[in-house]
């Protein structure tokens, strides 16, 4: 990391190293939103906007982190955390299967590409993952297509580190009204 | 009677009027195609950090001062930087391929 960078971590770094993802795929979706609204933190002066607001809301509350109330500081952190990513559910072997299958015969699209057509291997993927699984996703081939790699990946990561659990890892346990 | 003074025809009317939508479709279309391009020295500012910094890493466990450092400064520069540090990059090397105003 830079001398630059490192300052700012130094300064600004609430988000603990070393931990994996906490916050649940619901709860990142929000984080997004959150963040998607606030302003230019170069251009903020005087009273924090409603937005930073519920952005240190949202970090306190939910991320259960620790923030001062200051701009530089909730900007930071809530760029930390959307770094951090969310929480992947543990998949069964029949589960991984499938879905490593459908995601074998679909194209790799954005993230944030969000078309759905009614039929094809998007849509499978897609229909998989809240039907056959009950997760939620953001509807949208590019959010169905990330969100079942990411599974996918993590239960090839647990395959070849047992000790790799969810249960090893920290859970925020309430969801404040900004999920409701 | 046509007051005096107004001595075009309809059809040179009709002919301003095609030209002047022609121009303002021409002006928007330049806008909607032209790529944003930064000025010489922001381009300086950001290649001289841009080459000094890591790619980042998926699952990444630790705060990053360096994404969020060029994300600023793509702030700074009246852009808005998405929220996944992978495209920050992404829109940062587009940049500096993109090249500046002279």
């Amino acid at each position: 990391m830079t001398e630059q960078g490192q300052q700012i971590v130094v300064t600004l770094n609430r988000v603990p190293n070393g931990i994996a993802a906490w916050l649940t795929y619901s709860e990142y979706q929000v984080l997004r939103a959150l963040y998607a609204a606030l302003e230019n933190p170069h251009t903020e002066t005087g009273p924090l906007s409603t937005n930073y607001v519920a952005m240190h809301s949202f970090l306190s509350y939910v991320a259960k982190l620790d923030v001062p109330e200051t701009v530089p500081a909730i900007h930071f952190n809530a760029f930390a955390m959307l770094r951090r990513g969310y929480k992947q559910e543990e998949l069964t072997e029949g589960e991984y299967v499938k879905l490593r299958r459908l995601l074998s015969e679909a194209e790799r699209p954005d993230i944030d590409d969000i078309e759905l057509h009614e039929e094809g291997t998007h849509r499978a993927i897609y229909n998989y993952l809240i039907r056959g699984l009950a997760l939620s996703v953001a509807r949208g081939r590019g959010p169905a297509w990330h969100r079942a790699n990411k599974l996918v990946t993590a239960h090839e990561r647990r395959k070849s580190n047992p000790m790799l659990t969810s249960d090893s890892l920290p859970i925020a346990t309430n969801l404040p009204e900004l999920l409701h | 009677m046509e007051p005096e003074g107004s001595e075009e025809s309809d059809e040179e009317i009709a002919d301003a009027i095609a030209e002047s939508e022609r121009l303002r479709l021409e002006s928007e279309q330049a806008k909607i195609t032209k790529p944003f391009k930064l000025s010489h020295k922001e381009w300086q500012k950001l290649n001289a950090f841009f080459i000094t910094i890591e790619p980042p890493a998926q699952d990444e466990l630790y705060a990053s001062g360096d994404h969020y450092t060029l994300a600023l400064m793509l702030y700074g520069f009246g852009l808005r930087p998405p929220e996944d540090a992978f495209k920050v990059c992404e829109m940062a090397e587009n940049l500096l391929l993109q090249g500046y105003d002279e």
